[in-house]
């Protein structure tokens, strides 16, 4: 495998080696094409271009894969290399399985991934570069991807204040597709708060500000409602979330005309204060049913749900750590199929030939009883050396025993017995 | 049938120790097949409980609604049965870990509470027993889940309140849906109450020539029930917040556990088990 990352490239490098569905068609019709290659798969995100590759042979072949990387850009290929990891063998398992589990994403826990790994593989079914090693690969790396996530923290809360607020108010009001948020303030750390609730399905969006030109501009982007300044507490008690930002010294929301705005609601009231200095008098969070958090709580929020994920890292890792040795125990033991399927195509070939000789000389009942007798035999003198060989596969004398079998079976004789 | 009587007595506290085990264990990690196990859990417990319902009955030639631990165990079948139509309801199935709880105690309770009954009265082999405990138990296993509804509404809230954003608060559905559960539970569970209480008021006109015998027990229920009547009528109330709903709740059922169960330890009373 060769790619780069958010790890390993800065963006000017990442964009430019990006690939869109067609690139990723047309890079895989390429692999396909070539007699060296038996699977592939490509991986394309905005953080990451992989390219995956099965070759018949035990060369690494790095080079043909940078080359096709790098084949569509402009970018000469002594820069790329500095920006390329590659990994082989076991790294590449390893690799993927912590791509898919989110813990080499950039905001780590991410689930975004494992859609596009499963689209990956999607692209790779489609060009028919999937074999038995990609299949077996994605399917697992797909189910690392949600063990990680349901059996550890790491995909659990967000990352930036505007998300977290949104996680906040949602936990309060359970689904924001009823819900009116007011936006006072046109600042562009409000805006971003509306943004996120308006994605979140919020109903209706009031904006208002000292400057009506400025809260009008605002409101029409955002498809939202203007308010004037003067009808402020007019729209306070229409809202359920009232977020405020703007650049006033002196709180703009105090307690007691807050009360008196708000004192018909059955419904509770959050409130989002995340200007520099406060917008909100701190009072406020005394009143029953509203509920108070500022740029400092905020952060707090977004610390926290960083730890938590830090804390699970090791979790995630202990798990993809395991699976990984599990898929090599499963392609070791794919290195004695053929020789166990050629011993038991040996064997059923002597029987068969066996018994074609007795064929006439037996009634069709003894030939049956015969028949069965001896796929029994067959069955009972290969289970032992079958077992063996699988258990021994992930041993290091496990070639060895492999070989030895060939040898006195003759298996590597031509035509066989 | 008492050897399959007694090995179910003692065979579901385990039951539903072992629910309550794994809810909680899937309310931590919120693992799929844990989830899963909840479900099958749950029904397992809820049909052994309905099995020992029967077989108790059948022991009885009556319904088995005579003693305070027929109650309690009535009382743990049926918050388990509605909490099961409330989790198929939301999808949501961590609160089960809080919900057994209560099961839980009224079960084990009941176990040292069932009795020996040898004998019955003839005023209870009357078909007015079913009809006024029947819902009177129903409703009671209703407004105890909308009490730990309410309870986890207010440690929900407050939690975000002091900015404590842990397990709990991750865990836990919205405040929205928990009250709207809450306020669920307590008017199915009024609802039914309000049904024993006509009930029991019409039985009374029959045994004692009055609908409100001037007992302190009866004359308690019948004051609980109209401060549940408040509760109810809070919701539709303006000026009353949710947390203030929610912890008249918690004062009412509180109150009717006292006048249901321990009111009789204090006075004397014709309404007593």
């Amino acid at each position: 495998m060769v790619g780069l990352s958010h790890q390993t490239a800065p963006v000017e490098f990442r964009e430019q080696v990006a690939l869109d569905q067609a690139g990723i068609v047309r890079t895989l019709n390429s692999l396909r094409e070539s007699h060296e290659v038996a699977e592939a798969m490509v991986l394309s995100t905005c953080n990451r271009t992989e390219i995956y590759a099965v070759y018949t042979d035990d060369g690494k072949h790095y080079g043909d894969l940078t080359e096709l990387l790098s084949g569509g850009t402009a970018l000469p290929r002594a820069d790329l290399e500095g920006h390329v990891y590659r990994r082989a063998d076991r790294d590449v398992v390893e690799h993927l399985f912590m791509v898919a589990a989110g813990l080499d994403s950039m905001v780590v826990g991410e689930n975004q991934i494992l859609a596009q790994v499963r689209e990956a593989y999607s692209s790779a079914v489609t060009c028919r570069t999937n074999g038995p090693l990609v299949n077996k690969l994605l399917h697992r790396s797909l189910r690392v991807g949600k063990q990680v996530r349901t059996r550890t923290g790491i995909g659990e809360g967000r990352r930036s204040v505007a998300a977290v607020a949104c996680d906040l108010a949602e936990k309060i009001f359970a689904d924001l597709s009823d819900r009116t948020l007011l936006l006072v303030g046109a600042g562009e750390t409000g805006e971003l708060v509306a943004r996120h609730a308006l994605d979140r399905g919020v109903r209706e969006l009031l904006v208002t500000n000292r400057t009506l030109e400025r809260a009008e501009e605002l409101a029409r982007s955002l498809r939202g409602t203007v308010v004037s300044w003067d009808h402020l507490w007019d729209a306070v008690a229409d809202a359920d979330v009232l977020v405020t930002a703007t650049g006033a010294t002196e709180p703009v929301v105090t307690a007691e005309p807050l009360q008196r705005a708000i004192a018909h609601r059955k419904t509770p009231l959050f409130v989002i204060d995340i200007a520099v200095p406060r917008n909100v008098d701190p009072e406020v969070d005394r009143l029953q049913d509203v509920f108070l958090y500022d740029i400092d709580a905020l952060q707090e929020m977004v610390k926290e749900v960083g730890e938590r994920r830090r804390a699970e890292v090791h979790r995630a890792r202990a798990i993809v750590s395991a699976e990984v040795d599990k898929f090599a125990q499963w392609h070791r033991t794919q290195g004695v199929t053929p020789t166990i399927v050629q011993m038991r195509e040996q064997f059923e070939g002597i029987r068969a030939a066996e018994l074609e000789k007795l064929r006439g000389k037996l009634s069709d009942d003894d030939l049956k009883a015969v028949e069965r007798m001896t796929r029994a035999m067959v069955n009972k003198l290969l289970h032992h050396p079958t077992v063996q060989m699988k258990q021994s596969a992930s041993e290091p004398e496990g070639g060895t025993l492999v070989k030895a079998l060939r040898l006195l079976l003759g298996l590597d004789e031509e035509g066989g017995r | 049938m008492r050897i399959a009587v007694t090995a179910f007595q003692l065979l579901l506290p385990l039951l539903y120790l072992g629910t309550g085990l794994v809810y909680l264990r899937y309310f931590q990690t919120r693992a799929t097949l844990l989830r899963q196990l909840c479900r099958w859990a749950l029904l397992v417990t809820l049909g052994g409980h309905l099995i020992f319902l029967v077989l108790l009955a059948a022991e009885h030639g009556w319904l088995p609604l005579i003693t305070p631990g027929h109650a309690m165990t009535m009382t743990a079948a049926a918050i388990l049965a509605i909490y099961l139509g409330i989790e198929v309801r939301s999808r949501n199935r961590v609160m089960g870990a809080f919900v057994v709880v209560p099961a839980l105690l009224f079960q084990v309770l009941s176990t040292f509470l069932l009795g020996d009954l040898t004998h019955i009265p003839d005023t209870l082999r009357s078909v007015r027993l079913p009809v006024h405990a029947l819902p009177a138990v129903l409703g009671y296993a209703g407004l105890a889940l909308g009490a730990v509804f309410s309870l986890l509404m207010l440690v929900l809230r407050g939690q975000i309140k002091r900015r404590r954003h842990g397990r709990i608060y991750r865990r836990l559905p919205s405040l929205r849906v928990l009250d709207t559960m809450s306020l669920h539970a307590t008017v199915m569970g009024y609802a039914l109450l309000t049904l024993g209480v006509i009930t029991g008021a019409m039985w009374a006109a029959h045994e004692w020539d009055t609908v409100l015998p001037r007992d302190p027990k009866i004359l308690a229920i019948f004051a609980v029930w109209v401060m549940y009547g408040l509760a109810v009528a809070f919701r539709w109330l303006p000026r009353v917040s949710r947390r203030a709903r929610q912890i008249w709740t918690l004062i009412c059922f509180a109150a009717l556990t006292f006048t249901f169960a321990l009111l009789d330890l204090l006075v004397e009373s014709k309404h007593s088990w």
